[in-house]
């Protein structure tokens, strides 16, 4: 696959904790069309949890997200922890490396 | 062309209903638990086929469904997906959901999109559980783009050949713009970049697909290109806030640019199968518009909105928009500059359209928005070779006959008459194998019916939340082919039946000691001479009380009425006889079973029951093999020629008076070796003569005939005439229906002959028999 060539420079959000020292909520390992409307409520959960904080996503276990997971990620601005290569790979294919590691960007410095 | 495209799109039905029997058949087997590769490569291919054909004719609803059944059937091929009972289950519902995807590609009858939905979601956890199958559901257009291409060229084929005699051969010269993507542009490559922007709708996510799988195809016809590589840049300008985001609304698009090399057309395929569920345009980004009717589609230069594509018509673009027209005529132009004749522009509109699937359209007729059109089909059936030879042989053998038998009667001699009549024998034996050889070809096996019937009892067990295993047997019978189209709707209400009141439910089942899942038992055989089917439950059997009670409440039949148990079961087929106490989906209307057996009775059949309390019902369907002909024995009453149905004929016997015994009625029994029957004298109970004096019967010949549930009576005949084949004509038809007569028939010497009902004939006499005996009773027919 041609990869953007923007994927090798890509880090997303990489950090143990989210803001606030609450436990990242772990990302199911299929994010596909049929999983969109559980993720939108496991999202506004980890938000919930983590109150004023940013709150953390753990995608290390992530092995497919679809286009309507990916909008839900994108439009959350939670912070995306240990993305799996799966995942980063799917960033770089939907070419949003660069939007993720933007809009993420507060997180890389925890 | 369409005549012959409608052709070959009736043989991919044909091949479908062929392919989604095979498929049924080897989920069958794989639900009995045996999981052999040969079955599971069978089943594998059955929908591969039939994705594969559906590709060809753009029949995108089935390409799509069925490409998600064949990625899970894949799982299975690879020993990733264990064939578990759940798993096969969701299989089994994917069949149904392909072969109504299949009725609706030939008939138009729409498909409830939840239900596809459903299915393809199960199908695809199916694929998520395989693991690494999850790849396989990404590549969807790559899959199936070489398929439609090798059809592409059958209407080209056909469209030159009234230009050819054209004076001016430089009109074709247009045709080859369409085709030479390949060599002419790798002699002559685009210059600019090619940028696809696309915005896929919801649709695309309802139907299980997703941007992801485009962007993979793009991304493929990039890595195609040596050192070629792909730039996406993602637009969610229309993204809202996280709390107004709907999870299956589709908020995005991309914008993606691919090297010069990649030609439109190969991303036209990439788009192929989501053309009505995605806003694609195409342009070269230097500005130099290779294919004039992608750039058409580009309506909104990317300047103003660079990744957000203006919506595009995709399957009207061709026909209405006045651009299109430019772009024929640019076609036409390029094609032969001097001369816009007529051929050129006919030559070129199928160009464009072609181009332009980029956008959408299909190239074919029979593709108008991948969902169905209804086709008038002519019906046909698919018949051995080794049959028709074999009636061919049969035919040429007549031929020689009927030339000997013509040489014979110019003789004069004596031995002449001898030989002609022997010749006229082996003509008339002849007849009977060419008439068998017919009907051979028109047999069909009971498969076809049977397996619907699992549908029909999965269906049925999912409304009733029961759980209830059909079992075929003998699905190789073969039968004449009227009677198995109009064997389906009494079959698949005795089977609704079977599963709505014949099997408990569970809880009753495991209380009585029984397994919680009900069996049902279809069979069919060939016993002499007619088809007998049986449907036989392992469930509570009926009861009789509450049957009785509702028959009594009903007005059916008296209230004091003593009915024996075979009469009790039969009430269940009275008219307007239900004892369900709701009506509910299935059954329950009190005009299922009585419908059934009318139907039934019309094919020349009759239905008994047999129940045992606890143990279950069995229904027995007795059909004639056809409704064409019979063998029947030519006998004589009350000075009338009749026919007897051979195969209800038991034996033939002379009357030993002494045998013969008086009812207090005045109706007679008579005893044969040891066991007595009603003994009816055939022309007085057809009203043809009164009853026969002792002197009368003691001269006649006596038929033990038998109905299909054993029953036996002797009728009294006057002589038996001749065995001989009948052809059927229906009575019911030309006249009117008569009691005691089932058809009539034409004789060889031209008179009408009527073919006697002997079933009626019995069941008429001991209900006339037990009527007399017993005055309170009062069933009705």
């Amino acid at each position: 696959m041609a990869a953007a060539p923007s994927h090798e420079g890509v880090a997303t959000s990489v950090a143990g904790m989210a803001e606030g020292g609450t436990l990242p909520v772990v990302l199911p390992e299929r994010l596909d069309t049929a999983a969109a409307p559980a993720l939108k409520h496991l999202i506004e959960q980890a938000r919930a949890q983590a109150g004023a904080g940013r709150a953390g996503l753990d995608a290390s276990a992530v092995t497919y997200i679809g286009g309507l997971c990916l909008q839900l990620l994108l439009a959350s601005g939670c912070a995306v922890i240990a993305p799996s290569e799966k995942v980063r790979e799917a960033f770089s294919l939907f070419g949003v490396s660069e939007v993720v590691a933007d809009l993420l960007a507060p997180s890389k410095e925890q | 062309m369409s005549d012959d495209m409608d052709d070959i799109l009736q043989v991919f039905y044909q091949e479908c209903d062929e392919q989604l029997q095979e498929l049924e058949r080897g989920l069958a087997v794989l639900a009995d638990g045996e999981s052999g590769q040969e079955t599971i490569n069978a089943v594998f291919r059955a929908v591969h086929s039939i994705k594969g054909g559906a590709a060809s004719f753009g029949l995108d609803n089935l390409v799509r469904f069925a490409h998600v059944f064949e990625s899970s059937l894949d799982g299975l091929r690879s020993g990733r997906v264990v064939p578990t009972p759940d798993v096969v289950k969701t299989f089994l519902k994917a069949m149904d959901v392909l072969s109504d995807l299949v009725t609706e590609a030939r008939e138009g009858t729409p498909v409830d999109p939840a239900r596809i939905a459903e299915s393809q979601v199960e199908l695809e956890a199916i694929i998520s559980t395989g693991g690494a199958a999850s790849a396989q559901a990404d590549i969807i257009p790559q899959d199936f783009v070489p398929v439609p291409m090798d059809f592409e060229p059958v209407p080209m084929d056909f469209e030159p050949v009234p230009v050819a005699f054209e004076p001016v051969p430089v009109a074709f010269e247009p045709v080859p713009v369409d085709f030479d993507f390949g060599a002419d542009t790798q002699a002559e490559p685009a210059t600019g970049c090619l940028v696809v922007t696309f915005r896929p709708h919801d649709a695309l996510y309802e139907r299980g697909d997703d941007a992801r799988n485009m962007l993979n195809g793009l991304a493929d016809l990039a890595a195609g290109v040596p050192g070629g590589h792909m730039t996406t840049t993602c637009d969610f300008s229309a993204l809202p806030v996280f709390e107004a985001v709907d999870p299956l609304k589709s908020y995005l698009a991309w914008r993606v640019v691919l090297p010069p090399e990649v030609t439109e057309d190969s991303v036209t395929a990439v788009f192929d199968w989501v053309s009505d569920a995605c806003d694609v345009t195409t342009t070269r980004e230097d500005g130099a518009q290779a294919n004039p009717a992608a750039a058409l589609l580009d309506e909104e230069p990317h300047a103003q909105a660079p990744a957000v594509p203006a919506p595009t018509v995709p399957d009207n673009v061709v026909q209405d928009s006045a651009p299109v027209t430019a772009a024929r005529d640019v076609v036409a132009e390029h094609a032969h500059p001097t001369e816009p004749a007529s051929p050129v522009a006919s030559t070129a509109a199928p160009v464009s359209q072609d181009v332009h699937a980029a956008g959408g359209a299909h190239p074919h007729p029979a593709a108008a928005g991948g969902a169905a059109r209804k086709t008038e089909q002519q019906a046909s059936i698919r018949v051995d070779l080794h049959r028709i030879d074999g009636l061919m042989d049969l035919v040429g053998e007549l031929v020689i006959a009927q030339a000997a038998i013509e040489s014979l009667s110019r003789r004069t001699d004596p031995a002449a008459a001898q030989e002609l009549m022997q010749g006229i024998g082996s003509m008339q034996s002849l007849t009977r194998d060419i008439q068998d050889a017919v009907m051979a070809v028109r047999a069909q096996p009971v498969r076809g019916v049977f397996q619907r019937m699992q549908r029909v009892v999965r269906e049925a067990c999912s409304m009733t939340k029961k759980d209830v295993v059909l079992t075929l047997e003998g699905e190789d019978t073969e039968v004449d082919r009227t009677l198995v189209e109009k064997l389906t709707d009494p079959l698949t209400h005795m089977l609704r039946n079977a599963v709505d009141h014949g099997i408990e439910k569970v809880e009753d089942r495991l209380a009585a000691g029984k397994p919680a899942q009900g069996h049902i038992l279809l069979s069919a055989g060939h016993r002499s001479g007619r088809i007998l089917i049986t449907i036989k439950d392992d469930g509570a059997g009926i009861n009789r009380q509450r049957v009785l009670e509702t028959a009594i409440k009903r007005g059916i039949v008296a209230p004091d009425a003593q009915l024996t148990d075979d009469e009790i079961n039969n009430l269940i087929f009275a008219p307007g006889f239900s004892t369900a106490a709701t009506v509910s989906d299935l059954s329950g209307r009190g005009v299922g079973m009585d419908v059934v057996k009318q139907a039934i009775l019309s094919l020349g059949g009759r239905v008994a029951i047999q129940s045992v309390p606890g143990e279950g019902t069995t229904f027995s369907l007795s059909l004639p093999l056809t409704l064409a002909v019979l063998d029947g024995m030519l006998i004589a009453a009350g000075g009338s020629t009749m026919v007897i149905p051979i195969s209800s004929v038991v034996e033939a016997m002379m009357i030993d008076q002494r045998d013969v015994y008086v009812l207090p009625d005045g109706g007679n029994v008579i005893s044969i070796r040891g066991s007595c029957m009603p003994f009816i004298p055939l022309a007085a109970a057809l009203g043809l003569a009164q009853k026969p004096s002792d002197e009368d019967i003691r001269e006649a010949v006596i038929l033990v005939v038998e109905n299909e549930s054993g029953g036996r009576a002797a009728l009294v005949v006057d002589e038996i005439r001749d065995q001989t084949q009948v052809v059927i004509k229906s009575i019911e038809k030309n006249y009117r229906q008569i009691e005691g007569v089932s058809a009539a028939t034409i004789l060889g010497d031209g008179s009408v002959s009527l073919i006697l009902d002997v079933s009626a004939l019995i069941a008429a006499t001991v209900g006339r028999m037990d009527k007399a005996l017993d005055p309170r009773r009062g069933m009705a027919a």
